[in-house]
């Protein structure tokens, strides 16, 4: 199930959503039809099937045509997936950042870290680790950057 | 009964593997290093499995020492394709000369092992090898032991797809599996599951019956219509299996779909008819699980994921990963 938090901010309409998308999801019945810059923050997304990711594309496949410019922050694992497996699941929008998963090796803690997509470049695929909030033990990143940064190595 | 391992590669690591199985499955093995070598070697369309490096930058050369067009003039008329597996370090979709060589070998996604040889592959790949020897695997047991967990859920109603997905999750979580991997296989069931509830079924003269049906319709099947989920739960990998009773996806199908790369052209949202989004059997690939593909004709389906136990989803994206079919 989605769950959408939706605030003003700047001009902009921010949309946080969290939770699954799948058949069920309405993104248009959730987001409403934005008719200004909007921003959303997807860091909550756990799950996306196929017929989800097909009512993505759908929806926000509107927005290009009628000049209307959006961004995405944030982006879940799961998100940054379908960026890296279908090319237009951005659909025109911006990404502005995403999220990295770690794993903490001492206390099996899984934690999520932003990072915005202009940084990325500058990691030169060498990510490092963080401190664990739970155990203060190291906590690595848990993927391989350059499968999971390949989406910014597109054109 | 037991096989005959024979590689067709220059890569050392392809030769100690399989050697190393033969060893520990008491079978015969035999390293060829040329197409010249496997001509000579003794052959036999019962006890044969040819394992076949398809990275060789050469491969599509003809001077290359196993040429793919040359091996598949030589192995058609006398081998079946069944029991070829084509060996990558590449994603599954992602190797041109398995694809651009599909007409060679019929279909490029019968078999392929990708070159991850971890010690859960150590377990199952022998499995794989082994069901080529019987006409159709018998759904899940095929892949483990008598001593593994088999679990067993049957559908009897589309509004039952989703609580059976989330067991999947949970299920996987209890017995340690990570957040993101759990998920991703639940996400991988469900996919499963609507291809079983939607694409599967077809009417008395043989088409779709459900395929334009709203994703989210309510309905109950029909008593031959139910659609089974198997999971099972081995020392070092784990597998869901669901079955249909319509054996409607073949060879063609599932090339069709695995053979699409969106990562190079765009998805469009009206390519498929209905409400299919034509993804998931993409998607599951994608994302580094292992898949089985079963059918008898007209009768049934298992459609298999597999996916090792490891301590984390990096170390996942670097295990086994393999695709078989049996149809």
């Amino acid at each position: 199930m989605l769950t959408v938090q939706k605030q003003e901010a700047a001009g902009k309409t921010v949309y946080t959503i969290s939770g699954t998308i799948d058949e069920k999801t309405d993104l248009a019945k959730e987001l409403g039809t934005p008719t200004q810059p909007f921003v959303v923050v997807a860091k909550g997304i756990t799950r996306i099937n196929s017929v989800g990711v097909k009512n993505w594309i759908r929806f926000f496949s509107t927005f290009g045509p009628k000049q209307i410019v959006f961004s995405f922050e944030q982006l879940s694992p799961t998100l940054v997936e379908q960026l890296n497996a279908i090319q237009n699941f951005n659909c025109g929008g911006t990404v502005n950042s995403i999220v990295m998963p770690y794993l903490c090796a001492g206390c099996k803690t899984e934690l999520i870290v932003p990072i915005k997509t202009a940084d990325i470049v500058k990691l030169n695929n060498k990510v490092p680790d963080v401190k664990c909030p739970k155990c203060s033990g190291n906590a690595a990143f848990d993927e391989f950057p350059e499968e999971y940064f390949e989406f910014c190595s597109r054109g | 009964m037991g096989f005959n391992l024979i590689t067709l590669s220059d890569q050392d690591e392809d030769q100690l593997y399989f050697s190393e199985m033969a060893k520990k499955e008491n079978w015969s093995f035999k390293a060829c290093l040329t197409l010249g070598d496997l001509e000579s070697a003794d052959i036999d369309e019962t006890h044969s499995i040819i394992l076949l490096d398809a990275d060789h930058p050469k491969a599509q050369l003809p001077d290359c020492p196993y040429p793919m067009s040359k091996v598949r003039q030589y192995l058609n008329p006398l081998f079946p394709a069944t029991k070829v597996f084509p060996i990558t370090s590449q994603p599954i979709n992602r190797n041109r000369a398995l694809i651009d060589e599909g007409n060679t070998f019929k279909y490029p996604f019968y078999h392929n092992i990708i070159r991850n040889y971890d010690e859960s592959s150590k377990q199952i790949l022998p499995k794989i090898i082994g069901c080529t020897q019987i006409k159709l695997p018998n759904g899940l047991h095929s892949f483990f032991n008598e001593k593994d967990i088999v679990e067993e859920m049957k559908l009897t109603e589309s509004t039952q797809r989703e609580k059976t997905v989330l067991t999947v999750e949970k299920k996987l979580q209890a017995i340690g599996m990570d957040s993101r991997l759990s998920a991703r296989v639940a996400q991988a069931s469900d996919e499963l599951l609507m291809n079983a509830i939607f694409d599967a079924p077809r009417d008395k003269s043989g088409n779709p019956s459900r395929m334009l049906m709203d994703r989210r319709a309510q309905f109950k099947f029909g008593a031959a219509e139910t659609v089974d989920l198997q999971i099972g739960i081995h020392d070092n990998y784990i597998g869901v299996c669901v079955s249909d009773h319509y054996g409607s996806i073949n060879g063609d199908t599932l090339r069709k779909y695995l053979e699409q790369s969106y990562r190079e052209d765009d998805y469009k949202v009206n390519r498929y008819k209905g409400q299919s989004a034509g993804l998931g059997l993409y998607g599951i690939i994608h994302a580094g699980l292992s898949i089985v593909l079963i059918s008898d004709h007209k009768k049934q389906t298992h459609a298999m994921i597999f996916c090792p136990r490891t301590d984390s989803y990096r170390s996942f994206r670097r295990s086994f990963q393999f695709s078989a079919c049996f149809f």
